[in-house]
């Protein structure tokens, strides 16, 4: 299990994170927030690339910092992924599997395991340079998973990648999170809403919210209603989309207060993210 | 680790060749040419050759090699698993160890030619050294490939510019005509230890996250 106590991180003189507090374990959780919230400054706090101004990291009750040892049991995608493009396929995951100290007995059957996993076994031979960019961020979910690792964490996978690519990683993720901690951080609600059993919402270098997908929903429940765009908003009131109907253009809007002249509608995971990072 | 060193090596793809190429192709056509020459100058010609090639390349693995490290996609993985452990120096150390292993592969080649190429090859594993642990340090310090591999080419560049009169006041080198075992010996001492502590600074920069 994951624990963070009071995380913080600054960059020179920037805050980024003020104190994250939440525990994860078993399970698919997705880390939801928007651009510069802190997600990526987490999840390398998490895998010690950076050293924390504060509180701790603790993994099945051990400091993260302190013992480097426990990496071995973490798995890691970063954001950006594709390396040693002249290097075949077999032959990267070969040096990550050296450098996750895997016996070189075992190497094999691990290497194809994974790539197995991510339906990379028939590129096994080809160049890296040579895959096409879905290709090589299921190589890097490959590396990831390589060595069994009790923890994996995704930073923004889906991120580029078409729907076919989107909905092959939310396949890879159904069948690799059994008995697993997983980690996925993004900025696509429906992604987070298809693959992931809690949810994680950050904004601001805080965690402002955590539960279930239901318990995210309702966060904004009585608070979404639907609109004629005509319609005057009072302050403090969120527009998230504009809808064209049959009734004619209605506004989707997230407000503590009712509305009048507007009719309720039942929430979603997206309106229950945007009524916490909103503070609605 | 031996398996570690050599898959970096093979990243390195087609960057790799260029120093064989240097030292085996073009290092012999130039060695030929001189002996080819006119007068008795070729032996010093083919020591001027020998410095010139083995310090110009040395710098070039060093940059192919940690240029993933640096400036690639995969930099945070290879820090999470290599910089942070301490793995990266032994890889790192690998590649000077086999670059002067080519070099004197081809020394020792010449020193069948003639033994008084023992004292160029001294020298030159000296500037070797120098060179090569200057580059590594800025590749340490910059967190960056490019602009050491520039700054070591231009130190190269800038140094065989200068008056021959003067250049081995100035630089690390010096033409053929002026050197003496008492020199390779005082300089080469030198170079060696201001490598060694170079690589030692840049050993411990190497372990700093990346950016």
């Amino acid at each position: 299990m994951l624990e963070m106590k009071a995380v913080q991180k600054s960059f020179k003189k920037k805050m980024v994170l003020k104190g994250i507090d939440c525990e994860i374990g078993e399970g698919v959780y997705g880390l939801l927030g928007p651009n510069g919230a802190g997600k990526t400054t987490l999840m390398r706090c998490i895998v010690g690339l950076y050293s924390l101004q504060g509180g701790q990291i603790l993994f099945d009750g051990k400091d993260v910092a302190k013992n480097g040892d426990l990496l071995a049991r973490i798995g890691y995608l970063p954001q950006k992924f594709g390396l040693f493009k002249e290097l075949k396929v077999y032959n990267m995951m070969e040096y990550f599997a050296t450098l996750k100290n895997i016996p070189k007995e075992e190497q094999r059957p691990a290497i194809e395991k994974s790539l197995e996993i991510v339906n990379l076994s028939e590129r096994m031979g080809d160049r890296v340079g040579a895959l096409s960019g879905g290709m090589i961020r299921r190589l890097g979910i490959a590396q990831a998973v390589l060595g069994e690792p009790e923890v994996i964490l995704f930073d923004e996978p889906t991120a580029g990648l078409d729907p076919e690519e989107r909905m092959r990683f939310k396949n890879i993720i159904a069948s690799i999170k059994k008995g697993r901690t997983i980690l996925i951080s993004t900025h696509i609600v429906e992604d987070v809403e298809a693959v992931c059993d809690h949810i994680l919402v950050m904004d601001n270098g805080l965690i402002v919210g955590a539960g279930t997908d239901s318990q995210v929903r309702a966060a904004a429940q009585g608070k979404v209603y639907l609109i004629p765009e005509q319609e005057k908003l009072p302050a403090g009131s969120y527009i998230e989309k504009r809808l064209e109907g049959e009734e004619g253009v209605l506004l989707r809007v997230l407000s503590s207060a009712p509305l009048a002249g507007a009719r309720e509608a039942a929430p979603t995971v997206e309106d229950g993210y945007m009524s916490m990072i909103k503070r609605i | 680790m031996v398996r570690l060193v050599y898959l970096r090596f093979r990243a390195m793809g087609k960057l790799y060749f260029v120093v064989p190429l240097g030292l085996f192709v073009l290092l012999p056509i130039l060695c030929w040419l001189a002996y080819q020459q006119p007068g008795n100058s070729a032996y010093l010609d083919v020591a001027d050759y020998l410095e010139q090639l083995g310090v110009l390349l040395c710098v070039w693995w060093p940059c192919a090699a940690l240029k993933e490290d640096m400036e690639g996609d995969g930099n945070e993985l290879l820090f999470m698993y290599m910089g942070k452990k301490g793995r990266r120096p032994v890889c790192d150390l690998a590649n000077i160890g086999w670059y002067l292993l080519h070099f004197w592969l081809i020394g020792s080649m010449l020193l069948l030619v003639d033994g008084r190429y023992g004292m160029f090859l001294v020298r030159t594993t000296g500037q070797i050294v120098f060179i090569w642990s200057a580059c590594y340090l800025l590749i340490g310090l910059l967190q960056s490939t490019a602009i050491p591999l520039m700054l070591s080419v231009g130190y190269f560049l800038g140094g065989h510019l200068i008056e021959a009169d003067v250049r081995g006041k100035l630089t690390i080198f010096e033409p053929a005509f002026q050197v003496t075992w008492q020199l390779v010996q005082q300089k080469t001492t030198i170079l060696l230890c201001i490598g060694l502590v170079f690589c030692a600074v840049a050993l411990a920069l190497m372990r700093r996250p990346v950016k």
